[in-house]
């Protein structure tokens, strides 16, 4: 079907631009509903036949809820699409009318041709001739343009209106290539920030893999695409363990058992991540990889506003760390840890936004279990070099020009956390390690943080830092590296506000109460330090008491040890 | 034996050393490691012998209120948030493997602070009402906390705080710690509560009998 000049004068992107924006909405509406929907945690708890079939109807609209948004979608894209064209139709009309007046010659909108102009009558009939072959050729192509333009505008229409099947959305054509993961998260940033707000959106909902373990794109961005994912994924590790299930082999071999394994732990890793985000709402999920690693699912959890937060602490936790078996408790180690922080700043006064404070439990490389790989820091140099990338995309994120970050890293973690600091880039103002068997390094300075800011705490009666360090496998014992600075573990008060919270914290003994509570409810004394200087509050710090009596004391003629009953560290 | 086969064989006797004590604790080097069923289920009857839940609430609501009352009365200026439980379920250290729940406060700061003589007064009047409530102040015996730290603790696990920085802020929270909802004691909790590893849990949610846990 034809269109003429007059029709395309008549033609409004901008009305174009409101169709798509109104259905772009209607689109976001619908995902948003079905999302909210699949969600609904009474369909959680809820047993019986009852609420089998209530999960059915569930299912059920939360499909329809997501073709009406697909539908939605690809009538806005229809829309945007046609829009596009519309003004580049009328742009080059435009140029057209522009060129052919500099030559005398004017556009007859209604026979769609090139006539002489009122000044150009009485040029050379040839002259006119050849001017009129030039612009009409170039008027033909516009009004063919302009004819395929209309074409595309009815489709949409008649999809809009239900005249025609809506074909499924798919990736819309020319959505940006995603970055590879190994790019530099300020690059990342720039990239994301140079994006179209509908373009994010369709990366987010096409992509959502690449974008949620994307170091670089906001945290906010990654959390909620990183949470719709979990069901899906769920599922996908569902099929998998049921398909290995359904066609059991008679003698496995070792790849078919590990196979096996890996999909059971997987299964349990994200089982248990949904069970995390149940328990605590308002915990993020920001990593989410389920390939990286063959056996393990990697993930990362927060607590707060990470862009937005002033102070930031990232922990790494140590050998036998695993999501399925340590997420829930680390979760609730950086919730309390953060409430402590908070509590610090708004007892210091006079801090500007005392509640900006994000704590992170960073669960993104394999960890060794308790078996040969701990005496190696092979899976320390595997996880340093994801760590040093997760700390500059927090600090490629962040929306706060002077954000604090602290690595804190327990065990096995310290090790890693401190080989990824060594290798540089990372923007930590702040390092804690505890319970360390060793940081591979002669001095705190190779950390990057500036003087006084590398700390380390040994448990009481925790032989890793003692025994074990002292073997030299991975350097020096921190207490004996320069640089480093000794925070208490032993029982005692925190001290009075504004310079602390005057509460009673216990000791931690042992290799595994440094980020627990004590008995009495409260953190015990190296919780309460982490927070401390989390809080970017060093003058909030406990040192260790000095002039301790002996834990032992001799008895008899021979000097049997004996335990001091004055020994209360 | 070469070099690294003998660092290895030191290191984990070294390991083993410190992590064995006397038998194999998981608990001992792994900070979220389940304890031992015996700890369990020590652990698990000391949540079933508190009152439940709700009893808990309906008393640290009733001081809440009173709490109030006589901070407002002392320090009329002083402008308290209200008390909002926070959304996170089950229990912390050293009932995070056990079956319960907590509920907690989000901290509640109040400002402008009482005065120091406000603040002796408001601790003078709480004190003859958290005694009668069973609680007492949470720190050794023999401790004496700063002047402005009043924290409390019942016997069964409640914890009430006040935290005074004069000119400043007052700091106030409570918790209910680690207990059973009532519901708990006659129905398995919902679906969603359960252990993964133990689906059918039932009161008394003990290893040993009467039983109610298998994982």
């Amino acid at each position: 079907m034809s269109v003429s000049v007059e029709e395309v004068d008549r033609w409004d992107a901008g009305d174009l631009r409101e169709v798509f924006h109104a259905t772009r909405t209607r689109a976001e509406a619908a995902f948003e509903a079905a999302d909210g929907v699949s969600n609904l945690p009474a369909f959680d708890t809820w047993g019986g036949a009852a609420s089998d079939a209530a999960r059915e109807a569930i299912g059920k609209t939360r499909k329809d809820l997501d073709a009406h948004g697909n539908e939605a979608l690809a009538v806005a894209r229809a829309a945007s699409s046609a829009a596009d064209d519309v003004e580049q139709v009328k742009s080059d009309l435009a140029k057209l009318r522009s060129d052919a007046h500099r030559l005398g010659m004017v556009v007859d909108p209604v026979g769609n041709t090139v006539e002489p102009g009122p000044a150009d009558t009485r040029a050379a009939p040839m002259e006119i001739v050849l001017k009129q072959m030039q612009l009409q050729k170039r008027l033909d192509t516009i009004l063919a343009d302009a004819a395929r333009v209309d074409a595309e505008l009815a489709r949409a229409i008649d999809m809009a209106i239900g005249n025609e099947p809506i074909p499924d959305a798919g990736p819309p054509v020319g959505l940006p290539a995603v970055p590879p993961r190994e790019t530099n998260p300020t690059d990342v940033r720039k990239w994301w920030d140079g994006l179209t707000p509908a373009q994010r959106d369709d990366l987010a909902r096409y992509r959502p893999a690449e974008i949620g373990n994307l170091d670089g794109v906001p945290s906010a961005v990654r959390e909620h695409v990183n949470a719709a994912r979990l069901p899906g994924e769920i599922g996908t590790a569902q099929a998998t363990v049921d398909a290995l299930n359904a066609h059991p082999v008679g003698r496995p071999n070792p790849s078919q058992l590990d196979a096996r394994e890996a999909g059971r732990n997987k299964l349990a890793d994200l089982q248990q991540l949904q069970t995390t985000l149940r328990n605590h709402p308002g915990v993020g999920l920001l990593l989410l990889d389920t390939t990286s690693n063959p056996k393990n699912v990697l993930a990362a959890v927060a607590s707060g506003d990470v862009d937005d937060a002033k102070q930031v602490g990232v922990t790494v936790g140590g050998m036998t760390t695993n999501v399925r078996g340590s997420v829930d408790g680390m979760t609730g180690e950086i919730i309390a840890q953060r409430d402590q922080a908070v509590e610090l700043r708004q007892l210091a006064g006079g801090v500007t936004n005392p509640d900006a404070v994000a704590t992170i439990a960073w669960l993104g490389y394999e960890a060794p279990g308790m078996n040969p790989d701990v005496a190696d820091d092979a899976m320390a140099k595997a996880g340093a070099g994801p760590l040093n990338h997760f700390l500059q995309g927090v600090g490629a994120t962040t929306n706060v020009p002077n954000q604090e970050l602290t690595a804190f890293g327990h065990s096995y973690g310290s090790l890693t956390t401190s080989l990824a600091l060594q290798a540089g880039g990372a923007p930590v103002d702040n390092v804690v390690l505890y319970g360390s068997p060793g940081g591979e390094l002669s001095d705190a300075s190779q950390l990057g943080v500036a003087p006084g800011r590398a700390y380390f705490m040994d448990g009481v009666t925790d032989g890793v830092p003692t025994t074990i360090a002292n073997l030299g496998s991975f350097g020096a014992p921190l207490s004996e590296v320069p640089g480093f600075t000794e925070l208490s573990v032993n029982s005692g008060a925190g001290l009075p506000a504004p310079y602390g919270d005057g509460q009673w914290h216990e000791r931690a003994y042992g290799h595994s109460e440094y980020p627990r509570f004590g008995d009495n409810g409260e953190l015990r004394m190296s919780g309460y330090n982490m927070a401390a200087v989390l809080a970017g509050l060093p003058d909030d710090t406990i040192a260790p008491p000095q002039n301790l009596p002996p834990p032992t004391i001799p008895l008899g003629p021979r000097g049997f040890p004996v335990p001091n009953p004055d020994y209360h560290p | 034996m070469t070099a690294r086969r003998r660092t290895l064989a030191v290191v984990l006797t070294a390991l083993t050393s410190v992590a064995v004590p006397s038998c194999v604790k998981d608990t001992a080097v792994n900070p979220y490691a389940a304890p031992d069923h015996t700890e369990s289920d020590r652990l698990q009857k000391i949540v079933n012998d508190r009152p439940d839940l709700e009893v808990a609430q309906h008393e640290l609501a009733d001081l809440d209120g009173q709490i109030r009352t006589v901070v407002t009365r002392i320090s009329p200026e002083t402008a308290i948030g209200p008390s909002t439980p926070k959304p996170d379920h089950g229990c912390s250290d050293p009932f995070t493997h056990s079956i319960g729940d907590t509920v907690t406060i989000e901290k509640v700061y109040a400002r402008p602070a009482p005065s120091d003589e406000q603040w002796r007064a408001i601790t003078d009047a709480l004190t003859p009402i958290l005694t009668a409530a069973a609680f007492q102040a949470n720190t050794p015996p023999g401790v004496t906390p700063p002047a402005g730290t009043f924290a409390w603790v019942s016997d069964d696990g409640s914890t009430v705080e006040l935290i005074h920085n004069a000119g400043s802020v007052l700091a106030y929270g409570y918790s209910t710690g680690c207990r059973l909802p009532s519901a708990w004691r006659t129905d398995p909790p919902p679906a969603d509560r359960r252990p993964a590893d133990d689906s059918n849990v039932h009161y008394p949610y003990l290893y040993e009998p009467p039983g109610g846990r298998n994982g």
